[in-house]
Protein backbone atom coordinates (compact mmCIF):
# COMPACT_ATOMS: atom_id res chain seq x y z
CA UNK A 1 0.00 0.00 0.00
CA UNK A 2 1.15 3.49 -0.84
CA UNK A 3 0.19 5.19 2.43
CA UNK A 4 3.82 6.00 3.24
CA UNK A 5 4.38 7.71 -0.12
CA UNK A 6 2.40 10.85 0.66
CA UNK A 7 2.89 13.68 3.13
CA UNK A 8 0.49 16.51 3.88
CA UNK A 9 0.57 18.68 0.74
CA UNK A 10 3.27 16.78 -1.14
CA UNK A 11 4.95 13.56 -2.17
CA UNK A 12 8.68 12.80 -2.41
CA UNK A 13 8.07 9.98 -4.86
CA UNK A 14 7.09 11.36 -8.29
CA UNK A 15 5.29 9.31 -10.93
CA UNK A 16 7.93 9.02 -13.64
CA UNK A 17 7.93 7.91 -17.29
CA UNK A 18 9.61 4.69 -16.18
CA UNK A 19 6.87 3.93 -13.64
CA UNK A 20 4.30 4.79 -16.29
CA UNK A 21 5.65 2.20 -18.73
CA UNK A 22 5.95 -0.41 -15.94
CA UNK A 23 2.34 0.24 -14.99
CA UNK A 24 1.19 -0.07 -18.60
CA UNK A 25 3.02 -3.38 -18.91
CA UNK A 26 1.48 -4.62 -15.65
CA UNK A 27 -2.02 -3.63 -16.80
CA UNK A 28 -1.51 -5.41 -20.13
CA UNK A 29 -0.60 -8.63 -18.33
CA UNK A 30 -3.28 -8.26 -15.67
CA UNK A 31 -6.10 -7.44 -18.07
CA UNK A 32 -5.64 -10.72 -19.97
CA UNK A 33 -5.60 -12.82 -16.78
CA UNK A 34 -8.53 -10.91 -15.35
CA UNK A 35 -10.74 -11.21 -18.45
CA UNK A 36 -10.00 -14.92 -18.63
CA UNK A 37 -10.94 -15.64 -15.02
CA UNK A 38 -13.94 -13.24 -15.05
CA UNK A 39 -15.27 -14.91 -18.18
CA UNK A 40 -14.88 -18.34 -16.56
CA UNK A 41 -16.64 -17.12 -13.42
CA UNK A 42 -19.65 -15.58 -15.13
CA UNK A 43 -20.26 -18.55 -17.46
CA UNK A 44 -20.12 -21.33 -14.85
CA UNK A 45 -23.71 -22.45 -14.08
CA UNK A 46 -22.72 -23.44 -10.52
CA UNK A 47 -21.45 -19.91 -9.86
CA UNK A 48 -24.49 -18.23 -11.37
CA UNK A 49 -26.75 -20.47 -9.29
CA UNK A 50 -25.04 -19.12 -6.16
CA UNK A 51 -24.87 -15.50 -7.33
CA UNK A 52 -28.32 -14.85 -8.78
CA UNK A 53 -31.11 -13.73 -6.43
CA UNK A 54 -28.83 -14.22 -3.39
CA UNK A 55 -28.49 -11.44 -0.81
CA UNK A 56 -30.90 -9.02 -2.45
CA UNK A 57 -31.19 -5.40 -1.29
CA UNK A 58 -33.95 -3.59 -3.15
CA UNK A 59 -33.77 -0.05 -4.41
CA UNK A 60 -36.35 1.03 -1.81
CA UNK A 61 -34.38 -0.46 1.11
CA UNK A 62 -31.03 0.89 -0.13
CA UNK A 63 -32.56 4.35 -0.59
CA UNK A 64 -34.05 4.36 2.91
CA UNK A 65 -30.81 3.33 4.65
CA UNK A 66 -28.63 5.55 2.43
CA UNK A 67 -26.10 3.08 1.04
CA UNK A 68 -23.15 4.48 -0.89
CA UNK A 69 -20.75 3.34 -3.61
CA UNK A 70 -21.28 -0.05 -5.20
CA UNK A 71 -23.89 -0.90 -2.56
CA UNK A 72 -26.02 1.90 -4.06
CA UNK A 73 -25.19 1.43 -7.73
CA UNK A 74 -26.06 -2.32 -7.59
CA UNK A 75 -29.78 -1.52 -7.32
CA UNK A 76 -30.34 1.44 -9.59
CA UNK A 77 -29.21 4.31 -7.34
CA UNK A 78 -27.00 6.68 -9.30
CA UNK A 79 -24.64 7.75 -6.52
CA UNK A 80 -21.03 8.42 -7.43
CA UNK A 81 -18.86 11.35 -6.32
CA UNK A 82 -16.72 10.97 -9.46
CA UNK A 83 -19.66 12.12 -11.60
CA UNK A 84 -21.61 14.37 -9.21
CA UNK A 85 -18.61 16.19 -7.66
CA UNK A 86 -15.68 15.54 -10.01
CA UNK A 87 -12.37 16.83 -8.67
CA UNK A 88 -8.74 16.88 -9.83
CA UNK A 89 -8.21 14.43 -12.70
CA UNK A 90 -11.85 13.33 -12.68
CA UNK A 91 -12.94 16.66 -14.15
CA UNK A 92 -11.46 15.60 -17.48
CA UNK A 93 -12.88 12.07 -17.48
CA UNK A 94 -16.66 12.69 -17.74
CA UNK A 95 -17.24 9.65 -15.53
CA UNK A 96 -20.47 7.75 -16.18
CA UNK A 97 -21.31 5.43 -13.23
CA UNK A 98 -21.94 1.74 -13.89
CA UNK A 99 -25.46 0.94 -12.68
CA UNK A 100 -27.03 -2.48 -12.07
CA UNK A 101 -30.64 -3.15 -11.08
CA UNK A 102 -31.01 -6.55 -9.40
CA UNK A 103 -29.31 -5.72 -6.05
CA UNK A 104 -28.08 -9.29 -5.57
CA UNK A 105 -24.61 -10.89 -5.27
CA UNK A 106 -24.58 -11.21 -9.06
CA UNK A 107 -25.17 -7.47 -9.52
CA UNK A 108 -22.35 -6.61 -7.10
CA UNK A 109 -19.95 -9.04 -8.78
CA UNK A 110 -20.71 -7.78 -12.29
CA UNK A 111 -20.53 -4.18 -11.13
CA UNK A 112 -17.04 -4.82 -9.76
CA UNK A 113 -15.95 -6.40 -13.02
CA UNK A 114 -17.19 -3.44 -15.07
CA UNK A 115 -15.68 -0.91 -12.67
CA UNK A 116 -12.30 -2.65 -12.86
CA UNK A 117 -12.44 -2.38 -16.68
CA UNK A 118 -13.47 1.26 -16.35
CA UNK A 119 -10.61 2.02 -13.94
CA UNK A 120 -8.03 0.36 -16.19
CA UNK A 121 -9.30 2.56 -19.03
CA UNK A 122 -9.02 5.70 -16.88
CA UNK A 123 -5.48 4.86 -15.75
CA UNK A 124 -4.38 4.27 -19.34
CA UNK A 125 -5.91 7.60 -20.35
CA UNK A 126 -4.50 9.61 -17.43
CA UNK A 127 -0.91 8.37 -17.75
CA UNK A 128 -0.77 9.50 -21.37
CA UNK A 129 0.07 12.98 -20.13
CA UNK A 130 2.17 13.08 -16.96
CA UNK A 131 2.18 16.36 -15.05
CA UNK A 132 5.57 17.80 -14.08
CA UNK A 133 6.66 16.92 -10.55
CA UNK A 134 6.89 19.97 -8.35
CA UNK A 135 9.71 19.07 -6.01
CA UNK A 136 10.12 22.49 -4.44
CA UNK A 137 6.76 23.07 -2.84
CA UNK A 138 6.40 25.82 -0.29
CA UNK A 139 4.98 24.88 3.08
CA UNK A 140 1.22 24.72 3.36
CA UNK A 141 -0.43 27.72 4.98
CA UNK A 142 -1.93 27.31 8.46
CA UNK A 143 -5.65 26.38 8.50
CA UNK A 144 -8.15 29.29 8.62
CA UNK A 145 -9.76 30.17 11.94
CA UNK A 146 -13.27 29.06 12.92
CA UNK A 147 -13.71 27.04 9.76
CA UNK A 148 -15.56 23.91 8.80
CA UNK A 149 -14.30 21.98 5.78
CA UNK A 150 -15.82 18.90 4.25
CA UNK A 151 -14.32 16.78 1.49
CA UNK A 152 -15.77 13.87 -0.48
CA UNK A 153 -13.81 11.31 -2.48
CA UNK A 154 -15.20 8.22 -4.19
CA UNK A 155 -13.18 5.36 -2.72
CA UNK A 156 -13.62 1.84 -4.02
CA UNK A 157 -16.25 1.07 -1.37
CA UNK A 158 -18.05 4.38 -1.84
CA UNK A 159 -17.78 7.95 -0.73
CA UNK A 160 -15.19 8.76 1.95
CA UNK A 161 -16.03 11.91 3.84
CA UNK A 162 -13.44 13.96 5.75
CA UNK A 163 -14.57 16.81 8.02
CA UNK A 164 -12.31 19.27 9.82
CA UNK A 165 -13.27 22.03 12.27
CA UNK A 166 -10.80 24.67 13.46
CA UNK A 167 -11.06 26.91 16.53
CA UNK A 168 -10.50 30.66 17.00
CA UNK A 169 -6.71 30.14 16.87
CA UNK A 170 -6.81 28.14 13.64
CA UNK A 171 -5.92 24.96 15.54
CA UNK A 172 -7.60 21.69 14.64
CA UNK A 173 -10.53 21.17 17.03
CA UNK A 174 -12.07 18.09 15.47
CA UNK A 175 -11.27 15.80 12.57
CA UNK A 176 -13.79 13.17 11.58
CA UNK A 177 -13.51 10.61 8.82
CA UNK A 178 -16.63 8.77 7.72
CA UNK A 179 -15.94 5.53 5.91
CA UNK A 180 -18.43 4.19 3.30
CA UNK A 181 -18.76 0.98 5.33
CA UNK A 182 -20.53 3.03 8.00
CA UNK A 183 -23.61 3.16 5.74
CA UNK A 184 -23.22 -0.16 4.02
CA UNK A 185 -23.02 -2.58 6.97
CA UNK A 186 -26.77 -2.14 7.48
CA UNK A 187 -27.23 -3.22 3.85
CA UNK A 188 -25.43 -6.51 4.65
CA UNK A 189 -27.80 -7.05 7.57
CA UNK A 190 -30.78 -6.45 5.27
CA UNK A 191 -29.35 -8.61 2.48
CA UNK A 192 -29.00 -11.77 4.60
CA UNK A 193 -32.60 -11.70 5.81
CA UNK A 194 -34.59 -14.77 4.69
CA UNK A 195 -31.45 -16.23 3.10
CA UNK A 196 -29.92 -19.58 3.99
CA UNK A 197 -27.08 -19.46 6.49
CA UNK A 198 -24.80 -20.98 3.83
CA UNK A 199 -25.31 -17.84 1.73
CA UNK A 200 -24.01 -15.56 4.46
CA UNK A 201 -20.30 -15.71 3.50
CA UNK A 202 -20.93 -15.00 -0.19
CA UNK A 203 -23.31 -12.16 0.66
CA UNK A 204 -20.94 -10.65 3.22
CA UNK A 205 -17.95 -10.84 0.89
CA UNK A 206 -19.90 -9.45 -2.06
CA UNK A 207 -20.07 -6.19 -0.10
CA UNK A 208 -16.47 -6.60 1.16
CA UNK A 209 -16.81 -3.93 3.82
CA UNK A 210 -14.23 -2.60 6.22
CA UNK A 211 -14.38 -3.39 9.94
CA UNK A 212 -11.91 -0.58 10.58
CA UNK A 213 -14.08 2.23 9.35
CA UNK A 214 -17.27 1.26 11.14
CA UNK A 215 -17.37 1.51 14.90
CA UNK A 216 -13.84 1.13 16.20
CA UNK B 1 -12.41 -29.25 -19.52
CA UNK B 2 -9.74 -28.45 -22.13
CA UNK B 3 -10.63 -24.78 -21.79
CA UNK B 4 -10.10 -25.04 -18.02
CA UNK B 5 -6.70 -26.69 -18.45
CA UNK B 6 -5.76 -23.87 -20.79
CA UNK B 7 -6.71 -21.32 -18.13
CA UNK B 8 -4.65 -23.19 -15.52
CA UNK B 9 -1.64 -23.18 -17.81
CA UNK B 10 -2.07 -19.56 -18.77
CA UNK B 11 -2.49 -18.32 -15.19
CA UNK B 12 0.62 -20.27 -14.21
CA UNK B 13 2.27 -20.37 -10.81
CA UNK B 14 1.65 -17.16 -8.95
CA UNK B 15 3.30 -17.86 -5.61
CA UNK B 16 6.69 -16.48 -4.62
CA UNK B 17 8.96 -19.56 -4.54
CA UNK B 18 11.27 -18.43 -1.74
CA UNK B 19 9.74 -15.93 0.59
CA UNK B 20 12.92 -15.47 2.62
CA UNK B 21 15.21 -14.31 -0.20
CA UNK B 22 12.91 -12.59 -2.74
CA UNK B 23 13.87 -9.04 -3.76
CA UNK B 24 11.30 -6.28 -3.42
CA UNK B 25 10.54 -4.42 -6.66
CA UNK B 26 9.80 -0.71 -6.91
CA UNK B 27 9.98 1.99 -4.27
CA UNK B 28 10.34 0.36 -0.89
CA UNK B 29 11.70 1.76 2.33
CA UNK B 30 12.93 -0.98 4.61
CA UNK B 31 15.72 -0.99 7.21
CA UNK B 32 17.38 2.44 7.26
CA UNK B 33 21.13 2.97 7.38
CA UNK B 34 22.40 6.14 9.05
CA UNK B 35 25.88 7.27 8.01
CA UNK B 36 28.38 8.89 10.36
CA UNK B 37 28.43 12.06 8.22
CA UNK B 38 28.14 15.06 10.51
CA UNK B 39 24.97 17.11 10.11
CA UNK B 40 23.23 19.59 12.37
CA UNK B 41 21.81 17.03 14.80
CA UNK B 42 18.68 19.01 15.66
CA UNK B 43 17.59 19.32 12.02
CA UNK B 44 16.58 15.67 11.40
CA UNK B 45 15.06 15.52 14.89
CA UNK B 46 12.84 18.54 14.20
CA UNK B 47 11.97 17.23 10.75
CA UNK B 48 10.49 13.93 11.92
CA UNK B 49 6.69 14.15 12.29
CA UNK B 50 6.49 11.33 14.86
CA UNK B 51 9.64 12.03 16.91
CA UNK B 52 11.17 8.78 15.71
CA UNK B 53 14.59 10.43 15.30
CA UNK B 54 16.73 11.24 18.33
CA UNK B 55 20.08 12.99 18.39
CA UNK B 56 23.46 12.24 19.92
CA UNK B 57 23.96 9.70 18.40
CA UNK B 58 21.40 10.00 15.59
CA UNK B 59 18.94 7.11 15.90
CA UNK B 60 15.72 6.15 14.12
CA UNK B 61 13.16 4.19 16.10
CA UNK B 62 11.34 1.94 13.60
CA UNK B 63 8.60 1.46 16.17
CA UNK B 64 7.74 5.15 15.77
CA UNK B 65 8.86 5.73 12.16
CA UNK B 66 6.07 6.16 9.60
CA UNK B 67 8.52 5.42 6.76
CA UNK B 68 7.61 8.69 5.03
CA UNK B 69 11.25 9.00 3.97
CA UNK B 70 11.36 12.75 4.61
CA UNK B 71 14.68 12.47 6.51
CA UNK B 72 16.29 10.55 3.64
CA UNK B 73 14.89 13.11 1.19
CA UNK B 74 16.28 16.13 3.05
CA UNK B 75 19.53 14.51 4.28
CA UNK B 76 20.38 11.95 1.56
CA UNK B 77 24.00 11.78 2.73
CA UNK B 78 22.90 10.96 6.29
CA UNK B 79 19.91 8.63 5.99
CA UNK B 80 19.17 6.00 3.35
CA UNK B 81 16.43 3.40 3.43
CA UNK B 82 17.52 -0.02 2.14
CA UNK B 83 15.14 -2.58 0.64
CA UNK B 84 15.80 -4.99 3.53
CA UNK B 85 12.33 -6.04 4.66
CA UNK B 86 13.44 -8.34 7.49
CA UNK B 87 12.90 -5.79 10.24
CA UNK B 88 10.67 -7.67 12.69
CA UNK B 89 12.07 -8.48 16.13
CA UNK B 90 11.00 -9.63 19.57
CA UNK B 91 13.01 -7.02 21.46
CA UNK B 92 11.73 -3.44 21.41
CA UNK B 93 15.19 -1.81 21.51
CA UNK B 94 16.29 -3.78 18.40
CA UNK B 95 13.97 -1.50 16.42
CA UNK B 96 16.21 1.48 17.17
CA UNK B 97 18.74 1.91 14.36
CA UNK B 98 21.81 3.93 15.38
CA UNK B 99 24.19 5.91 13.14
CA UNK B 100 26.99 3.76 11.76
CA UNK B 101 24.87 0.68 12.44
CA UNK B 102 24.65 -1.69 9.47
CA UNK B 103 23.74 -4.87 11.35
CA UNK B 104 20.61 -6.76 10.39
CA UNK B 105 17.58 -6.60 12.66
CA UNK B 106 17.11 -10.01 14.22
CA UNK B 107 15.15 -11.80 16.89
CA UNK B 108 16.76 -12.46 20.23
CA UNK B 109 16.56 -16.25 20.49
CA UNK B 110 17.00 -16.14 24.28
CA UNK B 111 13.74 -14.19 24.65
CA UNK B 112 11.54 -16.55 22.62
CA UNK B 113 9.24 -18.49 24.94
CA UNK B 114 10.04 -22.21 25.01
CA UNK B 115 6.47 -23.28 24.22
CA UNK B 116 6.40 -21.29 20.96
CA UNK B 117 8.73 -23.72 19.20
CA UNK B 118 7.33 -26.67 21.06
CA UNK B 119 3.74 -26.08 19.97
CA UNK B 120 3.66 -23.62 17.08
CA UNK B 121 6.63 -24.39 14.82
CA UNK B 122 4.49 -26.40 12.39
CA UNK B 123 1.14 -24.69 12.86
CA UNK B 124 0.27 -21.24 14.12
CA UNK B 125 -3.29 -19.92 14.02
CA UNK B 126 -3.73 -16.22 14.66
CA UNK B 127 -6.66 -13.98 15.46
CA UNK B 128 -6.39 -10.47 14.02
CA UNK B 129 -7.66 -7.60 16.16
CA UNK B 130 -8.10 -4.27 14.47
CA UNK B 131 -7.89 -1.89 17.42
CA UNK B 132 -8.60 1.38 15.61
CA UNK B 133 -6.45 0.69 12.55
CA UNK B 134 -6.96 2.44 9.23
CA UNK B 135 -7.29 -0.79 7.21
CA UNK B 136 -3.80 -0.51 5.72
CA UNK B 137 -2.03 -3.04 7.95
CA UNK B 138 -5.20 -5.13 7.88
CA UNK B 139 -5.13 -5.28 4.07
CA UNK B 140 -1.46 -6.26 4.12
CA UNK B 141 -2.17 -9.00 6.67
CA UNK B 142 -4.89 -10.27 4.32
CA UNK B 143 -2.32 -10.25 1.53
CA UNK B 144 -0.08 -12.59 3.59
CA UNK B 145 -2.58 -15.38 2.85
CA UNK B 146 -3.10 -14.60 -0.85
CA UNK B 147 -1.76 -16.66 -3.78
CA UNK B 148 1.49 -14.67 -3.98
CA UNK B 149 2.69 -14.75 -0.39
CA UNK B 150 0.79 -17.90 0.61
CA UNK B 151 1.64 -17.92 4.31
CA UNK B 152 -0.58 -21.00 4.70
CA UNK B 153 2.20 -23.16 3.23
CA UNK B 154 4.06 -22.73 6.54
CA UNK B 155 0.99 -23.59 8.59
CA UNK B 156 0.40 -19.95 9.52
CA UNK B 157 -3.21 -18.82 9.13
CA UNK B 158 -5.72 -16.29 10.36
CA UNK B 159 -8.79 -17.78 12.00
CA UNK B 160 -12.24 -16.34 12.62
CA UNK B 161 -12.44 -16.94 16.37
CA UNK B 162 -10.05 -16.42 19.30
CA UNK B 163 -11.11 -19.91 20.49
CA UNK B 164 -9.34 -21.39 17.45
CA UNK B 165 -6.27 -19.20 17.80
CA UNK B 166 -2.78 -19.59 19.26
CA UNK B 167 -2.27 -15.87 19.53
CA UNK B 168 -3.41 -12.42 18.52
CA UNK B 169 -2.12 -9.87 16.01
CA UNK B 170 -2.94 -6.30 17.01
CA UNK B 171 -3.17 -3.48 14.45
CA UNK B 172 -4.04 0.15 15.10
CA UNK B 173 -3.13 2.42 18.03
CA UNK B 174 -5.72 0.74 20.38
CA UNK B 175 -8.61 3.15 20.72
CA UNK B 176 -10.61 3.62 23.92
CA UNK B 177 -13.50 1.77 22.26
CA UNK B 178 -11.34 -1.24 21.42
CA UNK B 179 -9.40 -1.55 24.70
CA UNK B 180 -12.17 -3.66 26.28
CA UNK B 181 -12.86 -5.94 23.28
CA UNK B 182 -9.08 -6.45 22.87
CA UNK B 183 -8.82 -7.75 26.45
CA UNK B 184 -11.91 -9.95 25.98
CA UNK B 185 -10.48 -11.43 22.79
CA UNK B 186 -7.07 -12.09 24.34
CA UNK B 187 -8.67 -13.77 27.36
CA UNK B 188 -10.66 -16.04 25.04
CA UNK B 189 -7.49 -17.43 23.41
CA UNK B 190 -6.40 -20.68 25.10
CA UNK B 191 -2.94 -20.93 26.69
CA UNK B 192 -0.16 -20.94 25.60
CA UNK B 193 -0.66 -17.82 23.47
CA UNK B 194 1.37 -15.13 21.82
CA UNK B 195 0.96 -11.41 21.07
CA UNK B 196 2.17 -9.79 17.84
CA UNK B 197 2.08 -6.03 17.26
CA UNK B 198 1.78 -5.20 13.55
CA UNK B 199 2.54 -1.71 12.31
CA UNK B 200 3.82 1.56 13.72
CA UNK B 201 0.42 2.48 15.16
CA UNK B 202 0.27 -0.73 17.21
CA UNK B 203 3.90 -0.60 18.36
CA UNK B 204 4.01 3.01 19.58
CA UNK B 205 0.67 4.66 18.79
CA UNK B 206 2.29 6.20 15.70
CA UNK B 207 0.83 9.58 14.79
CA UNK B 208 -1.77 9.08 17.54
CA UNK B 209 0.77 8.78 20.34
CA UNK B 210 -0.41 10.74 23.38
CA UNK B 211 -3.96 11.13 22.07
CA UNK B 212 -6.72 10.95 24.73
CA UNK B 213 -8.71 8.77 22.31
CA UNK B 214 -6.35 5.82 22.72
CA UNK B 215 -5.86 3.46 25.65
CA UNK B 216 -2.73 1.31 25.50
CA UNK B 217 -2.79 -0.07 29.03
CA UNK B 218 -3.28 -3.63 27.71
CA UNK B 219 0.26 -3.68 26.35
CA UNK B 220 1.93 -2.98 29.69
CA UNK B 221 0.40 -6.14 31.16
CA UNK B 222 1.93 -8.71 28.83
CA UNK B 223 5.15 -9.70 27.07
CA UNK B 224 5.07 -8.88 23.38
CA UNK B 225 6.36 -11.81 21.35
CA UNK B 226 6.93 -10.01 18.05
CA UNK B 227 7.14 -6.41 16.83
CA UNK B 228 6.48 -6.01 13.10
CA UNK B 229 7.28 -2.42 12.08
CA UNK B 230 5.96 -0.74 8.94
CA UNK B 231 3.38 1.84 7.98
CA UNK B 232 1.71 -0.26 6.80
CA UNK B 233 3.62 -3.49 7.38
CA UNK B 234 4.87 -5.48 4.40
CA UNK B 235 3.67 -9.11 4.03
CA UNK B 236 7.32 -10.19 3.62
CA UNK B 237 8.22 -8.48 6.90
CA UNK B 238 5.36 -10.16 8.72
CA UNK B 239 5.86 -13.68 7.32
CA UNK B 240 9.64 -13.67 7.80
CA UNK B 241 9.26 -12.32 11.33
CA UNK B 242 6.74 -14.98 12.31
CA UNK B 243 8.83 -17.72 10.69
CA UNK B 244 11.86 -16.62 12.67
CA UNK B 245 9.76 -16.63 15.83
CA UNK B 246 8.44 -20.16 15.40
CA UNK B 247 11.48 -21.77 13.79
CA UNK B 248 14.49 -20.07 15.34
CA UNK B 249 16.66 -22.45 17.29
CA UNK B 250 18.61 -21.39 20.32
Amino acid sequence: MAKGLIRAGKTNFPFTEKLSSELTQMLDEFEKDFEEIANELFTLPSVLARFEKTGVVTNAVATSIGTVGMAARMCGIKRDIRSTHPHDLYTGLQHEPVIKQSGDVNARARLRKKEINQSIGYIRQIIQVLPEHESDLSEMAAPSRNSFTISLVEGWRGEICNCAITDAMGELMLYKIKDPSFHNWLAVAMAVRNNEISDFPITNKSFDLSYCGHDL
Amino acid sequence: MLANLKILKHQGKQYIPDITTVKVPGIFRGRPVISTVVVDERAPVDLCPTNAITANPVCIDLGKCTFCGECAHVFPEKVTFTTDYKIATNQRQNLVVQEGDTALIELNAALIKKEIQQYFSGSLKLRQICAGGDNSCELELNACSNVNFDMGRFGIDFVASPRHADGIVITGPITQNMAGPLQTCYDAVPEPKIIILAGTDAISGGIFEGSPAINRSFLSKYTIDLYVPGNPIRPLTFINGVLELIKKRK
